[in-house]
């Protein structure tokens, strides 16, 4: 069974290797072991920490296969962003320019450096194992913080963001940089996006131009990938679509990848999920639908998937092997809510 | 011999033909007779005006061969830009960004909408016939503006610009125009240049665009004429640098052509030009070219002459080109 919990002490090793496995690509998890136990220490004070919504609490999870006690998975939700450091993205908006005398009417498109999602909650740093993306291991390890969402919302901002990676070319090349952020500084683009994942997005945000810049004075090719995702990253953009989350012309800065955003009460799978009370019965006929199932314990936090039936009204049967695996007992308090909206397919 | 004076409206028929062989992109000369026609008709009030300051005077100069009767080129000084309408020009400004921690430091050009120069005299609407591009005679049109504002300071101002016609190729295609302007006007350079002349200049603030723009992030044709000068101007630009007139950083907006100042007192020929009373003897052949102008506003004639001695020694046919007498005082000064 796979297991979805929060980040320990104890998982440093296991979170190097899964940052090995990601690579440079994956910025948000440098293969450095002192960057890794900040992180761990910052998700532990998370957890533990009351409610405070001055200072940045990032909530971390991991994927854990329970048959070989291995962590395969990693992802994480920000509280609040923008508040140490500041958060930078641009804004599309739109400039009119207009003539009545020679009924000339302009509209162009462009970009404004912004820091309008200050102090949005963020879904973050997922990455899966790629010998586990199969059974929608990859939609159970995403979602199941939707379920913690619901649980503890008054721990997070009410707007959400996620920041989708941008297109760049096999060789990590970015259209989008090479069209605008290289003539600014002389890095290249895989350079500018390490120096981000280790935190130090603000003092490239320094050399990028002040000024708003007008997309049809870019290069085509820069143009042609504002607001648009990795081939690779299409599958997450989706789902985190039919959960709810839009975009609303927020990109980011180096590679102009989308940000989607959207309230943490209008997320599908926040808005449907259910508390159920649990019974513990030995035989529990199988379901067709996926649900992801959840405990409403903080730092006891454990989620999974099950296909299992679901009564119209009274108390969730489950067994007693996925009651041990989530930490529940009789009569405790399960979170539920179907994997997939009802009106979208797998 | 030549004679630069005021523009007449006699001059009209030819003035038009300079228009029209001037080309697109010499904004300040549109082939337009009836633009043509207001210019001369405000040239000759100016030049009739009385006048303690700078206002808006513009005086159109011809250059007139007396051997054929024929006009061979022409020129406009103006008292002042952009006072009864607005007067854009692009300053390149250097934005510097720089990161201590990344150890970065870029100087990046961009192009600031601007008027800075609103208020400055301007040279303008320069041409000359192909026939007569010899013999220091672009010289002798050219520099009898400068003359001109020796003698009349009062009606020009501290800053004297001079707008030089940018690149714009053999089908009237301007790069900086195809890379920016069209961007934001969606019509063609002839189009919007004749506009300019035409109607009021607001159009521009409404359609141009309000942000600074990064030169890099400009496509490359575009970036490469910017503060580039038409072939055709070459030698005015020559000219004109040798007086201390220099781009600082300002270009047209339209055709990204460099913009000149100085500051009017320090040009050469105002500088360095000399009152003396004309001394009536034989043509002088040898010695320093020299520009002498008389000292009348509404009558103003400049010629070329050479000067050998002390004293500025100029023919009959000279004084009486110059429409003078021996005695009068003239001003002169050496090419």
């Amino acid at each position: 069974m796979m297991i979805i919990r929060p980040l320990m002490a104890s998982d440093a090793d296991a979170l190097l290797n899964l940052a090995y496995k990601a690579g440079v690509g994956f910025t948000s998890l440098p293969a450095d072991p002192n960057h890794i136990a900040g992180k761990i220490t910052a998700s532990l004070s998370a957890f533990n920490s009351e409610v405070d919504f001055t200072t940045e609490q990032s909530y971390v999870f991991v994927m854990e296969d329970t048959h070989t006690n291995t962590v395969v998975g990693i992802c994480g939700i920000e509280s609040s962003i923008g508040l140490s450091s500041p958060w930078y993205s641009y804004r599309i908006g739109t400039l009119v320019h207009s003539s009545r005398e020679l009924k000339v009417h302009n509209s162009f498109p462009t970009l404004y450096l912004s820091n309008d999602q200050t102090a949005c909650a963020e879904v973050c740093t997922l990455f899966l194992d790629p010998d586990y993306r199969h059974s929608k291991n990859g939609q159970l390890l995403s979602k199941s913080r939707f379920l913690f969402l619901a649980q503890f919302a008054h721990r997070f901002e009410a707007k959400i963001i996620a920041e989708m990676r941008g297109v760049s070319d096999e060789n990590g090349q970015s259209p989008f940089w090479d069209g605008l952020g290289a003539h600014f500084f002389d890095m290249p683009f895989a350079d500018a996006d390490h120096l981000t994942g280790l935190g130090k997005k603000e003092f490239i945000a320094q050399l990028m131009p002040r000024h708003p810049l007008y997309i049809n004075l870019l290069p085509k090719a820069a143009r042609d990938v504002i607001g648009e995702v990795h081939g690779n990253t299409l599958p997450a953009r989706k789902m985190l679509e039919d959960e709810g989350f839009r975009y609303q012309g927020y990109v980011d800065i180096f590679d102009a990848g989308p940000t989607l955003e959207t309230q943490v009460n209008d997320i599908r799978a926040v808005r449907e999920s259910k508390n159920y009370l649990v019974k513990i019965e030995d035989h529990i006929p199988i379901g067709t639908v996926p649900y992801l199932i959840s405990n409403t314990l903080l730092d006891g936090y454990r989620c999974t998937m099950v296909y299992i039936k679901v009564p119209e009204s009274g108390p969730l049967c489950i067994s007693s092997e996925l009651a041990s695996n989530l930490h529940v007992t009789a009569l405790d308090t399960v979170r539920l809510v179907p994997l997939f909206s009802q009106h979208t397919s797998a | 011999m030549l004679i630069v004076r005021p523009i007449k409206k006699d001059d009209t028929k030819t003035f038009n033909n300079f228009a029209a062989a001037a080309g697109v992109g010499h904004t300040n000369l549109p082939n337009n007779p009836v633009q043509l026609a207001q210019k001369i008709n405000h040239s000759e009030l100016s030049f009739a005006a009385s006048v303690d300051h700078a206002g808006e005077e513009g005086y159109t100069f011809v250059m007139e061969d007396t051997l054929t009767h024929q006009l061979v080129g022409t020129c406009t000084a103006d008292a002042t830009v952009g006072l009864s309408e607005p007067y854009y020009t692009y300053r390149i400004d250097q934005v510097t960004h720089s990161s201590s921690d990344l150890a970065i430091n870029n100087r990046v050009p961009a192009l600031h909408m601007s008027h800075d120069y609103t208020g400055a005299s301007r040279l303008s609407s320069f041409y000359i016939e192909p026939d007569y591009r010899c013999d220091f005679y672009d010289q002798l049109l050219s520099k009898s503006r400068l003359l001109f504002m020796t003698c009349f300071p009062e009606r020009f101002s501290a800053t004297t610009i001079a707008e030089i016609k940018g690149v714009i190729d053999e089908n009237g295609i301007s790069p900086f125009w195809e890379g920016v302007g069209r961007h934001f006007f969606t019509m063609d350079f002839a189009k919007a240049d004749l506009l300019t002349t035409s109607s009021n200049k607001h159009f521009i603030t409404n359609l141009m665009p309000r942000y600074p723009l990064y030169v890099p992030l400009l496509n490359q044709q575009a970036q490469d004429v910017i503060g580039q000068h038409h072939d055709d101007a070459e030698d005015i630009v020559n000219i004109l640098e040798h007086e201390g007139i220099h781009l600082e950083g300002h270009v047209d907006i339209f055709d990204a052509g460099p913009i000149l100042e100085a500051r009017t007192r320090l040009i050469r020929t105002i500088r360095h030009a000399e009152q003396t009373q004309a001394v009536m003897g034989d043509e002088v052949v040898q010695g320093k070219r020299v520009l002498v102008c008389n000292n009348s506003c509404v009558d103003f004639r400049c010629i070329l002459a050479r000067k050998q001695s002390d004293a500025l020694v100029l023919s009959k046919a000279q004084l009486e080109g110059l429409q003078v007498a021996a005695g009068n005082t003239l001003t002169y000064c050496h090419l």
